[in-house]
């Protein structure tokens, strides 16, 4: 898989590099525990890209998953987290292929249906109870989601 | 069994430009969007574009600021991300249809449970906290000319039971949403 780092800091680049290297290293080293069907959707992801401009997001397109330097270095962003977080964003491409659409509308779905997904694996890869609990308990479950942005 | 092969690419890249800070200077002359009334407090979200008319590929930079009208503090988690595990969500619809455009890029920050309540701040009352999202119109599905309505919603990522014994601005109090900007965009 391709992983393409850009940004003006050499330190930051290395940083972001090496937790990346972690999360697919601990990906790989639990692929035998994975269900083959939810290492297939993990491969949704093509490619990887780090920036220390443009935000993290996932192009359901391509594959493409960009990963954002202050995401990936965020305080309390283990290895586990960011593994399981790939595994969120490959999710929302098997969504994509299914028809579904990201609007204001789907959107609070699709986020809860990746994080319904990407415990699985998380688990797996050893996400703590607390990392667990906020994906379980995200904010989508505090509140009714069915809104209109444009009241 | 590896699943994952991994080729590294590296290069040095264009100019940082997420900034958090206070900005309520961008504030002149912008009309406000929603309020939530949380018992005391009052916070109010806004949204700002870099201009207001744009061409095809163009990148574009939203500001969205979120002021304390209330007479008391706000605990805030200070990391303002995009996605819907996050702080902000952004959504385009497209004026002429009235129609929502699908996001095929989507923002997906991803938050984990916070180690300290090191990482809320305290927007005192009167004050203004807010970021700089830079992206690119294709990133929000705006690929041909038109006049679009652009709307951010703020939604605070953390639980209030990781709140640290802070009076904190938490996922149970719901999403706010912006003003509407609308943009011309055309080739």
């Amino acid at each position: 898989m391709p992983v393409t780092i850009t940004g003006e800091e050499a330190d930051e680049r290395n940083q972001v590099r090496a937790r990346i290297d972690a999360a697919i290293a601990l990906i790989n080293a639990h692929a035998d525990q994975l269900d083959p069907a939810d290492v297939n959707i993990i491969h949704n992801v093509k490619s990887i890209t780090a920036s220390d401009w443009l935000y993290s997001f996932i192009d359901v397109r391509t594959g493409r998953f960009n990963l954002l330097f202050s995401d990936v270095l965020n305080p309390g962003m283990s290895t586990a987290f960011l593994a399981t977080d790939i595994a969120h964003d490959a999710y929302h491409v098997t969504q994509h292929r299914r028809g579904m659409e990201n609007t204001p509308e789907n959107a609070p779905l699709y986020e809860r249906q990746a994080n319904a997904f990407s415990m699985r694996p998380g688990k797996i890869f050893g996400l703590t109870p607390d990392e667990l609990n906020v994906i379980n308990s995200d904010r989508h479950t505090f509140y009714n989601p069915s809104h209109d942005p444009y009241p | 069994m590896k699943i994952i092969s991994l080729q590294w690419f590296t290069s040095r890249a264009l100019r940082a430009s997420m900034c958090l800070g206070l900005l309520a200077v961008l504030l002149m002359g912008t009309t406000f969007g929603q309020t939530a009334n949380n018992g005391q407090r009052r916070l109010v979200v806004s949204l700002i574009t870099d201009r207001s008319i744009y061409k095809i590929g163009d990148e574009i930079t939203l500001n969205v600021l979120l002021t304390n009208i209330s007479s008391t503090p706000i605990n805030l988690y200070s990391y303002l991300a995009p996605g819907e595990s996050a702080s902000i969500s952004v959504w385009v619809k497209d004026e002429a249809s009235g129609r929502d455009i699908p996001q095929t890029v989507i923002a997906d920050s991803i938050t984990p449970p916070p180690p300290s309540k090191d990482v809320f701040i305290k927007l005192l009352a009167k004050h203004v906290y807010g970021v700089a999202l830079k992206s690119t119109l294709a990133n929000f599905g705006v690929e041909k000319q038109g006049r679009y309505e652009i709307i951010a919603e703020y939604h605070s990522p953390i639980p209030s039971s990781i709140s640290f014994g802070l009076p904190i601005w938490s996922a149970e109090d719901g999403t706010l949403s912006s003003n509407r900007v609308t943009i011309a965009v055309g080739n």
